[in-house]
């Protein structure tokens, strides 16, 4: 029997059977298209996940307290005042990879101008902290180091403060605030960052690092250090040389291990994108359940197919089929059910990704790999439980199935 | 005659089933040597074995034991595959029950048996079975769905089935069982057309007017031979088919 022969056969019998066939195939479109929908939008948030890490900057470096400090934000009570201002002089002298540096001291504050208020993040930095973070001036001006030196009460606020402080935009420079009752001048606003997985970039006031540590929280230690680089290749580079500087000349320092943890933004992606990584194959996982149920529908009407046609199959191994030719029959068959199955729950998935996106706001991205992935195991539930109803054919005696009523 | 080598030889063919205290003994020690040319009668009563002798002559079942020299080769030990080449290459068989497919074109029943010939291309398939089809008078129904045709048509596609691969014997289990008196003696025209042409038949039946078609009749009773005579003067069946539509004129 030629493939062609074979090919067709299926088609005739599945086509035979309309109704049967496409209820058969539903376990597989409904599991390869919930794979496909899953992959998709699991897919979708990693990316969506790896942009916003991205446009906080990928060349920036994290180094914070405590072993185990992973996402930089925690903060470590028993090691708090580990990360000294001369650490970050002590870095950009030695390392040669790094650009830029800057200690961050940060708090939470209350920020009142005349009778408006509003709490938000106040960070005390260097200059480079805004070239670190790509932060851009829209009105007025950055400080600088000599500002800072002489503890200048100045700041430079981001575009959400200054629309909640202020009615009039245009006066906003020069004017007076008041954090934690200390008063500040604002030299500068930022330009517009938008949101960062929901968190507005731009409640944010920036003043000069030692005014803030001395001034406002009246402590010795930073909280953070953040060194860049040039380009993001140097990174790796920048990152073993903070590494080897902390263990051989502070440790010494010190006299014991300092507690500290260096972590790249592109190592948080990697992170990221493991996390969504495993979430996504979980989701698929539960999915290809559906895809198993599929298989086993395949399986039931394979072996009703073969008892309604065993006369037939009598006949043909009669005129001489061999066994070998009947178990291709209908593994083909179940195969090719498999298969168009797959092809409709593709074609679904897809749908289903595009409904999730445009009516969820979940990014989703159909990648060719989960549409390979999910045909691929379509095709192999149409062998696996193709198989044993196959066999089932090729195995009957051709007098008794000739005898088959 | 009995010079030349048999194309079939039973030397003490037995076949039991279901072995054990309850055992059947469908045929005991059948000796036969069948030779070119004949067309055979096989009679006897129900359940004396008629069509189990016909399997295993046919390579659809094996004995028990004795041997079945098929054109001077043993093939009583052959494996399954071995012997569904057999069965494809040199039989045809013709059924009580026709047994085409079903919502299948007349064209594609016949092709059935070369699909399983890789040596036969798609075209020779096509021509052989359009030629089959055209020997017994089908060359009009060749697109006709099998369930569109007439019991005597159906049983006519299946002759065409059997004799598409151009057989050396036809096997045929009361091919006749399911048809008036006139399709039946249609049938017998056919066939003895092919034997004249050179084909071995071999044929199952009940019916002494049916017999009467053939060169030699051998009768079963209780799985054992009881009778083996030859036909001197078998009827001309289309004389006889002639005669039965002349008659229904009148
Ligand atoms: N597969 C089988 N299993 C058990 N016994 C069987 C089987 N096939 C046939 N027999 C028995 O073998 C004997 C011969 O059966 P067979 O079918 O050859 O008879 P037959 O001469 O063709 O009868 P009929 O004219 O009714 O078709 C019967 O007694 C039958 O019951
Ligand atoms: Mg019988």
């Amino acid at each position: 029997m030629k493939t062609i022969d074979l090919i067709k056969s299926a088609f005739r019998s599945i086509n035979r059977n309309r109704t049967r066939s496409l209820l058969t195939m539903l376990g597989i479109i409904i599991g390869v298209g919930s794979v496909i929908a899953m992959m998709a939008i699991g897919r979708g948030s990693e990316d969506s996940i790896k942009s916003e890490l991205g446009k906080l900057g990928t060349n920036m470096i994290i180094i914070s307290p405590g072993p185990d400090n992973r996402g930089g934000v925690r903060i470590d009570e028993a090691n708090i005042d580990i990360l000294k201002e001369k650490d970050a002089a002590a870095i950009i002298d030695n390392c040669p990879s790094v650009k830029y540096i800057t200690p961050v001291v940060q708090s939470r504050t209350q920020v009142v101008n005349g009778s408006s208020n509003t709490r938000t993040t106040v960070v005390g930095a260097y200059r480079d902290y805004f070239i670190i973070n790509n932060y851009n001036t829209m009105r007025g001006q950055l400080f600088d180091e000599t500002t800072g030196r002489s503890l200048q009460k100045v700041c430079v606020i981001g575009k959400t403060v200054a629309d909640e402080l202020f009615e009039n935009q245009d006066e906003v420079v020069g004017k007076i605030i008041r954090l934690d009752k200390i008063p500040f001048r604002i030299i500068g606003v930022l330009e517009e960052k938008g949101r960062t997985f929901g968190v507005d970039r731009d409640k944010i006031i920036v003043a000069p690092f030692q005014t803030i540590q001395k001034r406002m929280l009246g402590v010795t230690y930073a909280h953070q250090i953040l060194a860049s680089t040039d380009s993001e290749d140097q990174v790796e580079s920048a990152k073993n040389e903070i590494s080897n500087l902390f263990v051989n000349e502070l440790k010494k320092e010190s006299g014991g291990e300092p507690q500290f943890n260096i972590q790249t933004q592109k190592e948080l992606m990697e992170i990221m994108g493991s996390i969504t990584g495993v979430l996504t194959l979980l989701l698929a996982a539960i999915a290809s359940i559906s895809l198993l149920v599929g298989g086993i529908g395949i399986m039931n009407i394979m072996l009703v197919s073969v008892t309604e046609r065993t006369k037939e199959i009598g006949l043909r191994l009669a005129v001489g089929a061999p066994a070998r030719i009947i178990l291709l029959q209908f593994l083909i068959e179940s195969i090719v059910l498999s298969l168009i199955g797959g092809l409709i729950g593709v074609v679904l998935g897809y749908v289903m990704a595009e409904i999730a996106s445009d009516s969820l706001g979940i990014k989703s991205i159909v990648t060719l790999n989960s549409i390979i992935l999910a045909f691929g195991f379509s095709f192999f539930v149409g062998v696996v439980f193709g198989f044993f109803p196959a066999r089932k054919a090729a195995r009957l005696n051709p007098i008794q199935a000739l005898r088959h009523e | 005659m009995n010079s030349q080598t048999p194309v079939i030889r039973a030397e003490g063919i037995t076949r039991i089933f279901n072995p054990g205290p309850n055992e059947v003994r469908a045929l005991s020690n059948i000796n036969l040597d069948i030779y070119s040319g004949e067309f055979v009668s096989l009679m006897g009563s129900s359940g004396s074995g008629k069509s189990t002798l016909l399997n295993i002559l046919g390579c659809l079942d094996q004995p028990t034991s004795g041997r079945y020299m098929l054109d001077g080769e043993d093939v009583s030990q052959l494996s399954q595959s071995a012997l569904s080449t057999i069965r494809n290459r040199k039989f045809g068989f013709v059924f009580q029950s026709y047994n085409l497919l079903p919502k299948t074109t007349a064209l594609e029943n016949v092709e059935l048996p070369l699909m399983y010939n890789p040596e036969i291309s798609l075209k020779q398939r096509r021509e052989k079975a359009i030629t089959a089809l055209t020997k017994v008078g089908l060359k009009d129904r060749i697109m006709h769905k099998t369930n569109e045709l007439s019991g005597g048509q159906q049983q006519r596609v299946a002759i065409a089935r059997a004799l598409v691969n151009d057989p050396v014997v036809i096997f045929a289990d009361e091919p006749t069982g399911n048809l008036d008196t006139k399709t039946s003696y249609q049938v017998m025209e056919y066939f003895q057309e092919l034997n004249a042409s050179g084909k071995l038949l071999v044929m199952v039946t009940h019916e002494p007017d049916i017999v009467a078609f053939t060169n030699r009749k051998i009768t079963l009773q209780d799985g054992k031979i009881l009778e083996d005579t030859p036909i001197s003067t078998p009827k001309n069946a289309k004389a006889c088919y002639q005669e039965l539509v002349s008659n229904e004129d009148h």
